[in-house]
């Protein structure tokens, strides 16, 4: 089993446009445009790694929206593409 | 950049009495308006991008291609390499990148210039232009003759 955890989101410069949110990543000199799902995966898994469920979960809830194996696979697809980024990255748990 | 500097861009045309939605604000409405998944968008740095890619042209011809001349005075062809990681080259169209540290090579002064576009066009090369031959003056390591 698998859980996700944000990587350097610290040295992040996030700015807020009505909703829709710039990322400047200085480690690769890249900017990103983020809606408030994406930016709010971000901050999550800042707060502490967490599992694909429960990322869903969160995210269900936050947004009022019906998790299902569809959302559960786009969200999946963010987090592998936050992880090409360099913006998260994925840890094993032994249980 | 400011909240003001995005509220001062016009986000709408106005045209007679009709109300034309610009597509960069339509752009904004897609990327906010898409709540029920996540959206992200990278820009590329562009300083970064310009160090690592040199993207040119093709030489519509061989008079217009660049050509350098040897000590006897024989006018050699300017051959150069699409990089084969570079991403952008895989849509197989111009411009091509010829990659970080751009491959040269010198057609044989002996022959005639289309037998040395021939051979260079043969060989995985293309023909340039020599505005952009000079364009990579300085990031050209390696010469070779074809």
């Amino acid at each position: 089993m698998s859980q996700w955890r944000s990587s350097g989101f610290v040295s992040l410069r996030i700015e807020n446009w009505d909703g829709e949110f710039t990322v400047f990543q200085p480690e690769s000199g890249k900017t990103h445009f983020l809606n408030e799902m994406g930016l709010r995966i971000l901050a999550m898994l800042d707060q502490s790694p967490a599992t694909l469920d429960i990322i869903c979960r969160d995210l269900s809830e936050h947004f009022s929206l019906q998790s299902n194996a569809h959302f559960s696979e786009q969200i999946a697809r963010t987090l592998h593409r936050f992880e090409a980024l360099g913006l998260i990255a994925k840890t094993n748990i032994h249980m | 950049m400011s909240e003001k500097k995005i509220e001062a861009q016009p986000d709408q045309d106005l045209i007679g009495t009709q109300t034309k939605i610009a597509p960069q604000l339509a752009r904004r409405r897609l990327l906010k308006g898409t709540v029920a998944i996540p959206v992200i968008m990278t820009l590329h740095s562009g300083a970064a991008l310009a160090r690592s890619s040199n993207l040119v042209g093709v030489a519509e011809s061989v008079d217009e291609a660049a050509k350098l001349q040897n000590e006897l005075g024989q006018e050699q062809i300017v051959c150069v390499y699409p990089d084969p990681d570079a991403e952008h080259n895989h849509t197989s169209a111009p411009p091509y990148d010829l990659g970080e540290v751009p491959t040269v090579s010198l057609g044989d002064g002996s022959q005639e210039l289309l037998d040395q576009a021939a051979i260079c066009q043969g060989d995985g090369g293309i023909l340039i232009s020599a505005t952009a031959f000079t364009s990579l003056e300085g990031k050209v390591v390696n010469y070779t003759l074809i």
